[in-house]
């Protein structure tokens, strides 16, 4: 049946049902009704067999469960299925971190991040397997690039914080923990921080002075 | 609205043709006997093609099935036209063969119709069901979107169609009105009938949900989409639609009579009557005053088109007079063959009809906006023409119309017809350029200037507040809409807002809503918010 063009609805998409299916799954996993979330994965999936989310979904619900190798395997389709997926590598890199292979796990909170730079919890990640490894390069970057779409986001600052304070950046410490304290004033983390940082300022200007 | 009667109701006539889709005729005939109404019958009109007889053995028992059973095809309109010889109820409704009802469509259509005297006809709102066919010729709905959903607009449906013929029923004596389906025509033959059924009565929108009509991903067998690959065949069957005219009286609507000022047989004039062919959608007759010899050249068969013989050196004013003798249109209009018809407006003649329709001041005409000295087109009442030929001191006619004390104004943009037409496809310009702030900004001005179509106008909108980012106002207004007429679409709006406000729990009950919909637990959402 033909009918005006000027008033019929675009075609919203033939993706409608995976949609709904989809967003009921990742509302179950919210609520911790995984089982149910599975089987709704599982239907998104043969909805729309080229989409990487129900796997990601997948992979999420086997985390939870402790099954990686299960999780590695949901994260891989996922990966296959759409190489632009940031939430796929994500996954991979959790996986890996909780396997303890961090070069691994730093490789794919690297990958994720490359493709959205918003990503919290590859940041997070790459962040968390640095401090595994000792090794903070690029970490820093991410950081600041994150910031500056997210500023006052008090958990990334204090990764920053740190990682100056590892780099010996006490000023840029300080400033970065004068900011959380000013956004969150109960933020212990940050205020025993701040200490740490003023003491090893105040070490640095009595050094200076005796040279 | 609901009709009680359920066994004791007015007899409904079914009407459903099939060719060559024998894979659903059961699934259709099915949705027919499991409505809540019962006093159906059902005129099934196998028009050639595959045989259906053994698919449909479960239901030839049934005494309310005539199946009538040709191997010969002859096309949808014949069909229908055999069907309605053998109708005997008071109201006719249809079903394509591959298409569904829900269970309540005849008992509430026909309930509008019995509690609505002044109405012919009553339509409501069909789910287009993109479709997967798997293996075993099951259909995986992968989406369910209400696509048109528009109050009954005389204007647009003069235009194009409105009105799903699925989703239609209408009292049976308007055939007698309409004279049948158009057999000479092979596409668009619902939007024929519905329009012509328009120049007798109103017709009444029900904003329910009431059935489906399917779309599957591959390959389409539905006439329109094949006929639609020769666009210069479709094109046809459209400007011939737009250029029908039934029988009269027209109870709903005015006639129309346009005179075309040309004094030579160029291409001028061939490509002002081309024009008025391919531009006017209100109905028309056109008329063309020059002298004999000249008027032999033209073809007069052209639909719609009069010549009438004037003597030579007439003067416009006199060619004019002499051609108002024959015109029988309620409104007459001039129009020069050097005017420019502008083909980017939807309009064009319409936008001087629109508000001289609506005018009530005998001294007040209007003219099109592009019209000048050089070229003019406007518009008069029968009255006002008559008016101004008895003031013939000018050879010139807009002058005597003037002299005559008749004012000319061009229309404002916001009386010309379509206006919502115009702006929703301003909003779906917007929509394709995945601009949300656009498509929200132009559907926040049409939810406060166009009060009907709140439905169409609504859903649209709320999916927008959410794309911006504004999920409280989309969800407020998603609910109120999901609590009077829930669909797929509002129910998956709601619950998305819902989820960006971290309330789970209430989000997968409208999902579980919206996904029973989509695989047929449920024929429409209610809300249930435990």
């Amino acid at each position: 049946m033909d009918t005006l063009k000027g008033t019929k609805i675009p075609d919203i998409g033939v993706t409608q049902h995976y949609d709904v299916i989809k967003e009921l799954g990742d509302c179950y996993v919210s609520v911790g009704k995984l089982e149910k979330a599975r089987q709704c994965y599982e239907k998104a999936a043969v909805l729309a067999p080229d989409e990487a989310g129900p796997y990601v979904g997948l992979g999420v619900i086997c985390m939870q469960e402790q099954q990686l190798d299960d999780a590695e395997t949901s994260f891989k389709v996922a990966c296959r299925l759409d190489r632009e997926s940031a939430k796929a590598y994500c996954g991979l890199g959790l996986v890996y971190q909780q396997q303890r292979e961090f070069n691994q796990a730093f490789d794919m909170f690297l990958k994720s991040l490359d493709i959205d730079s918003d990503n919290l919890t590859a940041l997070l990640g790459l962040f968390q397997v640095s401090s595994a490894m000792g090794s903070f390069a690029k970490v820093a970057h991410y950081l600041e690039v994150y910031l500056n779409s997210h500023p006052g986001d008090t958990s990334v600052m204090f990764c920053l914080a740190t990682l100056h304070l590892k780099d010996s950046r006490f000023e840029e410490a300080r400033q970065l923990l004068d900011d959380i304290t000013l956004l969150d004033s109960e933020n212990s983390d940050a205020a025993n921080l701040l200490e740490e940082v003023e003491r090893a300022i105040a070490e640095q200007k009595h050094l200076q002075q005796q040279i | 609205m609901r009709n009680s009667k359920f066994n004791n109701g007015p007899l409904v006539s079914v009407m459903m043709c099939t060719y060559n889709r024998p894979r659903y005729v059961p699934v259709a005939l099915e949705s027919i006997f499991h409505q809540t109404y019962e006093n159906f019958e059902i005129i099934l009109v196998r028009d050639g093609g595959t045989e259906v007889r053994p698919v449909i053995s479960n239901f030839l028992d049934d005494s309310r099935l005539v199946f009538i059973d040709r191997d010969r095809n002859l096309g949808k309109a014949a069909s229908l036209n055999e069907g309605i010889e053998k109708c005997r109820g008071k109201y006719v409704c249809y079903l394509d063969d591959d298409d569904i009802y829900y269970p309540e469509h005849i008992e509430l259509l026909s309930g509008a119709l019995e509690n609505n005297d002044m109405f012919g006809g009553v339509y409501s709102d069909l789910y287009k069901v993109h479709c997967r066919i798997e293996q075993d010729g099951t259909r995986t709905a992968l989406s369910k979107n209400v696509e048109v959903c528009r109050d009954f607009n005389r204007w647009t449906m003069m235009r194009f169609n409105h009105v799903l013929h699925v989703s239609f029923m209408h009292r049976r004596e308007l055939f007698e009105q309409t004279g049948g389906y158009n057999e000479k025509i092979n596409v668009l033959i619902d939007w024929d009938m519905t329009r012509k059924m328009s120049f007798y009565t109103d017709m009444f929108h029900l904003p329910y949900i009431t059935g489906e009509f399917y779309a599957p991903l591959e390959e389409c067998d539905r006439i329109s989409i094949q006929q639609r690959k020769d666009i210069n065949r479709y094109v046809w069957n459209l400007l011939t639609i737009r250029n029908t005219r039934p029988a009269k009286p027209w109870p709903k609507m005015n006639d129309i009579s346009l005179i075309v000022i040309a004094d030579n047989v160029d291409d001028n004039l061939y490509e002002m009557l081309r024009g008025i062919w391919s531009n006017t959608y209100y109905p028309h007759e056109t008329y063309l005053p020059m002298e004999e010899s000249k008027l032999s050249a033209v073809n007069t068969k052209a639909p719609n088109l009069t010549g009438i013989v004037v003597e030579p050196g007439l003067s416009e004013t006199e060619r004019i007079a002499r051609t108002l003798e024959h015109c029988k249109g309620d409104y007459i209009g001039i129009i020069d063959v050097n005017f420019p018809i502008n083909q980017n407006e939807c309009s064009w003649i319409e936008r001087a009809l629109c508000p001289m329709f609506k005018n009530s001041d005998p001294l007040l005409a209007y003219e099109l906006p592009e019209s000048d000295e050089f070229s003019r087109a406007y518009i008069l009442s029968a009255a006002q023409a008559k008016r101004a030929v008895r003031y013939s001191n000018f050879k010139c006619f807009y002058d005597n119309v003037i002299s005559s004390g008749i004012i000319m104004k061009k229309p404002a943009p916001e009386t010309w017809p379509l206006q919502f037409d115009n702006f929703y496809t301003q909003m779906s310009d917007f929509e394709e350029q995945n601009d949300w702030a656009g498509v929200a900004r132009t559907l926040k001005y049409m939810r406060e200037n166009f009060p009907g179509d709140k439905f169409l106008i609504n859903t649209k909108y709320v999916g927008a507040l959410c794309n911006c980012g504004y999920f409280e106002k989309a969800a407020e207004i998603a609910h109120s809409l999901n609590e009077e007429r829930p669909s797929v679409s509002t129910l998956l709006v709601e619950a998305r807002a819902l989820g960006k406000m971290d309330r789970a729990n209430e989000s997968i009950l409208l999902l579980e809503q919206a996904a029973d919909i989509l695989e047929g637990r449920k024929c429409h959402g209610y809300i249930e918010r435990n």
